[in-house]
C-alpha cells in the first residue's frame, strides 16, 4: 500500500477508474479539507488493484476502508485481492444510500467477508426557534488547552468503528471555530456539544453528556446552544445508531425525523455495535 | 424539464427555495448525501442512469448544471 503525499494523488487515481469509462461505483464522498488532513497527518494510503482504487485511512486500532471500482464484480474481485494483503487488520467500510439502494453493494461485501457492524440512519429537522432555558449551567467555548481532555472523552465514550471519531487537529479546528461549546465545572467537562455550519445546514456532530451527570438538563441546554447557533441556517442534519433508542427517542422529541438515507457500517471481522448511551 | 427539476429538488430538501440562483453546494443546500440520492431519484424519474463519472459537485451545484448532465445522458429536452 502507497502512502498518499498530496490531494492530486487522490484525485488522479479516481479519475484513473472514471477515465476506464467502464462505470463507476463508490463509497467516497469525503470533503476535500477532510481528506487533506487525513493526509497531512500522514494516516492516508492507497493500492489499484485491477480497475478498482482502495483508499486507507489509518486509525488508531483499525483502517477505514473507500473504494472507487468500475462495477460490482469487479469491485468483488478486487476485494478478494484486497483481503490477501489486510487480512490481519479490521478494516471498516461505509456504504451509504437509500436502503434499497444499496443492497447490491452490501451484498458484494458480505460476499467477501464482510460482517454487518451496525446501521446508522440520517435525521434532519427544520430550523425552528431555540427553546431558551434558563439554568445554572451555562455553555461556552472549549479552548485550545481542552483539545486533549475533549479528544480522550470521544475516545472513551463513543465508539471508533460506528462513529468517525476526528483527530486532536480536527479537534482544534471545531474549537478555533468556536463550534465546540462545552459545559464545565471545577474545570470539569460535564458535557459537550460540537456542530458544523456549511450556508443553509448546520450538522450536530458529536452530543455528550458525562454519565455522571446524566438528568441534569445537561444534555438539553447543550442542544439548545447548537440549535441557538444554527438560527440561521435552514436544516439540521445528523447522523445516528440505528440501534440506540434513546437516543433516537430524545431527537424525536426535539422533532427530527428520519430520513430514508442509511450507512451501512461493515467490518472485515465478526464483530457488532454494542449500544452505548452517549 | 428545469420545473421538474426544482421539484425534485423540492421533495428531497423541502425546507429550502431551488428556484434561487444560488450555488445549492456551496450553500450547503446538498451536501454529498444528498447528491447520492439525488443521483438515485434523477435516475428513476427520467429512467436513465447517470454515470458515475459525472457525480461531482459541479453538476449539481445549479438547476441549469442538473439540466446540463441530464441532457448529456440522454434525457430529451
Amino acid at each position: 500500500m502507497d502512502k498518499i503525499s498530496n490531494f492530486l494523488e487522490v484525485q488522479d487515481s479516481v479519475k484513473f477508474i472514471k477515465n476506464l469509462k467502464k462505470g463507476f461505483i463508490t463509497n467516497f464522498y469525503t470533503e476535500a479539507d477532510r481528506i487533506i488532513k487525513w493526509i497531512d497527518n500522514n494516516q492516508f494510503y492507497k493500492v489499484t488493484y485491477g480497475d478498482s482504487v482502495f483508499f486507507v485511512k489509518t486509525e488508531i486500532e483499525f483502517n477505514h476502508l473507500f473504494f472507487c471500482s468500475v462495477s460490482a464484480e469487479e469491485l468483488n474481485n478486487s476485494l478478494s485481492k484486497l483481503k490477501e494483503i489486510t487480512n490481519n487488520s479490521l478494516l471498516v467500510v461505509d456504504l451509504i444510500g437509500k436502503e434499497l439502494d444499496i443492497q447490491s453493494i452490501v451484498n458484494t461485501f458480505k460476499r467477501c467477508g464482510f460482517f454487518l457492524y451496525t446501521k446508522l440512519n440520517r435525521m434532519h429537522r427544520n430550523t425552528i426557534k431555540y427553546e431558551f432555558i434558563n439554568d445554572l449551567y451555562i455553555p461556552k467555548n472549549a479552548t485550545i488547552s481542552q483539545t486533549k481532555v475533549i479528544f480522550d472523552l470521544l475516545q472513551f465514550h463513543f465508539d471508533p468503528i460506528a462513529e468517525q471519531l476526528p483527530s486532536l487537529k480536527e479537534i482544534e479546528d471545531w474549537i478555533n471555530k468556536q463550534h465546540l461549546k462545552i459545559i464545565e465545572e471545577d474545570e470539569e467537562i460535564l458535557g459537550f456539544v460540537i456542530f458544523d455550519l456549511i450556508g443553509y445546514t448546520s450538522y450536530l456532530r458529536y452530543w455528550f453528556v458525562h454519565p455522571k451527570h446524566r438528568n441534569k438538563k445537561i444534555g438539553s441546554i447543550l442542544l439548545n446552544e447548537f440549535f441557538k447557533k444554527s438560527i440561521e441556517t435552514k436544516r439540521q442534519i445528523f447522523w445516528v445508531i440505528g440501534t440506540n433508542e434513546n437516543a433516537i427517542k430524545r431527537y424525536l422529541h426535539y422533532e427530527f425525523q428520519p430520513e430514508n438515507f442509511y450507512d451501512y457500517i461493515m467490518t472485515n471481522k465478526n464483530i457488532h455495535y454494542e449500544t452505548k448511551d452517549c | 424539464m428545469k420545473q421538474r427539476i426544482v421539484n425534485i429538488l423540492q421533495e428531497i430538501r423541502p425546507e429550502f427555495d431551488f428556484t434561487q440562483e444560488l450555488n445549492f453546494i456551496e450553500e450547503g443546500m446538498l451536501d454529498s448525501f444528498d447528491v447520492v440520492n439525488l443521483v438515485t431519484t434523477l435516475d428513476e424519474s427520467f429512467s436513465i442512469c447517470i454515470d458515475g463519472m459525472d457525480i461531482i459537485p459541479e453538476n449539481f451545484a445549479t438547476i441549469d448544471s442538473i439540466y446540463n448532465l441530464l441532457i448529456k445522458n440522454g434525457v430529451k429536452s
